[in-house]
């Protein structure tokens, strides 16, 4: 049987994602008796208190039915928290499933996505093994740049995907610029704003997608409970847009696909919030504070100003980097993958943890420079 | 060289290799993976500089197996870009194999290099690891290389043969532990043991 012969060729010629092994493996393989996770971008506080009350009530018997096939009630619980209505909303397991959802539902071969060459990558992925041209764009300055963007686009560009702020870059398009990109790239096509690390963001002139919607019925938002509600390990994700354009997104997407301890946890996350988002933006903004001195100490160059994440260059090539941290312990994200061969991504995360890598860090540093 | 890496790295290319010549300011985008001594076509000692680098995390086996003179080689090498291997020692046994030994050779007849490749084991690899290189400097070749994958036993039974007969482990390109190349050099201006 010639498989090949079934199979598409833009399938055909993906490169498919490998994930990391699983922590015992690893620690296993390099000979360490632990592990710190710095590699993505999960919130080490843990859940909101009520989602962890969720998660620890979770009776046995609550597996047996099904889940509520479209997360009627967390949809109600964010259409309340958000202001708009339950109809505007899609809830998917992760962001990874939106984002197909809205690939599937708008593209058709021949069509393209925009979006930057060096950004969270499943827009790119789904693109390309959906047989649709992704078009990527060089960063200028680590942030999307507006104008190449615009000079990419054709009457065959469906949707531009811009991560505000970007994965892993930290950087983010304030207000006017993202309006005046909106406005510029015309309304026959979808702006896609992905908010993944919104909750992160303090400074007054971050724009709210959500807001944008109201005014451009083409922009559509992604959130997540993946990041700051650190609901990860459950993959629960949403797009907000207008009801017309949800509802032709709905109907490639399957139902029952978030589970209902996700839905369950992920209504009880946004509750009550406050606190928790407090707590994490505090955790987070000292961590960069003190990991910023740390390189700047060491002369190592670091970037990212949002997000719970830095990108820190590394005076190796990044695997090499990867695999000396991970022998004492330290597992980053190396970023190659990324379009950013050379450099490594952290995880902002508790001070005791930050601390012991900042010394792991050093020393490696001062013994690769001999 | 990061828009060349970024290019590559997200195509099927597991690694870079990189063996001719010295590289300045490599640090960023290459692992130093050692020299191989040779020499040139005018009888002059030259050396040819591997540099290598991933592009993707390791999804291989990590276990190799080795007798113990050469397990060392390979724990230092290993140790020295944080790759994680499981290294058992073993004693192969050799008199159980075959009687004869087969292996490839590739030639370089511009730069004077050839690169035995074992095909099959044998009780007689010594032997025949000798009649190579004797044959090799006969025809004038005297930059011998030796290439064992290290994730193959089979292969990995001629590490002592090839010791034996005054061949020289001189790095590992790692291939993300499906099969790392142990490369093995005969010292140039060595008679043939």
């Amino acid at each position: 049987m010639n498989i090949d012969a079934l199979v598409p060729e833009y399938v055909r010629n993906f490169q498919a994602y490998i994930p990391s092994k699983p922590d015992h493996l690893l620690m296993k393989e390099y000979g360490i008796p632990f592990l710190y996770r710095l590699n993505n971008n999960e919130n080490f506080l843990g859940p909101p208190d009520a989602a962890c009350r969720i998660i620890e009530a979770f009776e046995a018997g609550n597996s047996l039915v099904y889940p509520s096939g479209d997360s009627y009630d967390l949809r109600s619980a964010l259409a309340v928290k958000l202001g708009i209505s339950e109809d505007r909303l899609i809830v998917g397991n992760g962001s990874c499933e939106v984002i197909t959802a809205v690939i599937k539902s708008l593209c058709e071969s021949g069509d393209n996505i925009i979006t930057a060459d060096k950004t969270f990558a499943v827009y790119e992925w789904v693109a390309e093994f959906s047989g649709i041209d992704a078009r990527l764009v060089p960063l200028h300055n680590y942030t999307f740049d507006p104008q190449a963007m615009l000079d990419r686009i054709d009457r065959r560009t469906k949707i531009i995907f811009l991560c505000n702020p970007n994965n892993p870059t930290g950087t983010y398009w304030p207000e006017p610029l993202l309006i005046s990109f909106i406005e510029q790239a015309g309304e026959d096509r979808i702006i896609v704003i992905d908010e993944a690390y919104r909750e992160y963001v303090e400074t007054t002139d971050y724009p709210d997608g959500l807001k944008l919607m109201e005014r451009f019925p083409n922009v559509v938002v992604f959130r997540t409970f993946s990041k700051m509600y650190a609901l990860a390990g459950l993959r629960v994700g949403y797009l907000a847009g207008v009801e017309e354009l949800v509802a032709a997104v709905r109907r490639t997407f399957v139902a029952y696909s978030v589970n209902t301890l996700a839905q369950q946890a992920a209504r009880a996350a946004i509750s009550n919030d406050t606190e928790h988002i407090t707590q994490t933006r505090k955790m987070v903004r000292e961590a960069r504070i003190f990991l910023k001195q740390v390189c700047e100490q060491i002369d190592l160059d670091c970037i990212g100003t949002e997000g719970n994440y830095l990108m820190i260059r590394s005076p190796v090539n990044d695997l090499l980097m990867y695999r000396r941290l991970m022998k004492k312990g330290m597992m980053v994200r190396s970023m190659t993958g990324f379009r950013f061969p050379g450099w490594i991504r952290v995880t902002l995360r508790e001070e005791a943890v930050m601390a012991a890598f900042a010394n792991v860090l050093s020393d490696e540093t001062k013994a690769v420079r001999g | 060289m990061d828009e060349a890496v970024s290019k590559i790295s997200r195509s099927s290319v597991r690694g870079m290799l990189r063996r001719q010549g010295r590289m300045p300011e490599y640090t960023r985008f290459f692992d130093f993976l050692g020299d191989i001594p040779m020499i040139d076509a005018s009888g002059n000692p030259i050396a040819f500089s591997y540099y290598y680098r991933q592009l993707k995390e390791e999804t291989g086996s990590h276990t190799i197996y080795s007798e113990k003179m050469f397990a060392n080689f390979l724990r230092t090498e290993y140790d020295r870009f944080c790759l994680p291997r499981q290294i058992r020692e073993t004693d192969f046994k050799i008199a159980d194999l075959r009687e004869h030994s087969v292996i490839a050779v590739e030639f370089n007849n511009r730069r004077s290099i050839a690169i035995l490749r074992p095909l099959c084991a044998g009780r007689d690899m010594r032997q025949n690891i000798g009649d190579h290189i004797a044959l090799m400097h006969q025809q004038g070749i005297f930059n011998i290389l030796f290439e064992i994958d290290s994730a193959r036993e089979e292969e990995m039974m001629f590490t002592s043969p090839l010791m034996a007969v005054g061949m020289v482990p001189g790095l590992i390109i790692p291939d993300a532990a499906t099969g790392d190349l142990v490369i093995f050099f005969y010292p140039p201006g060595s008679a043939p043991k």
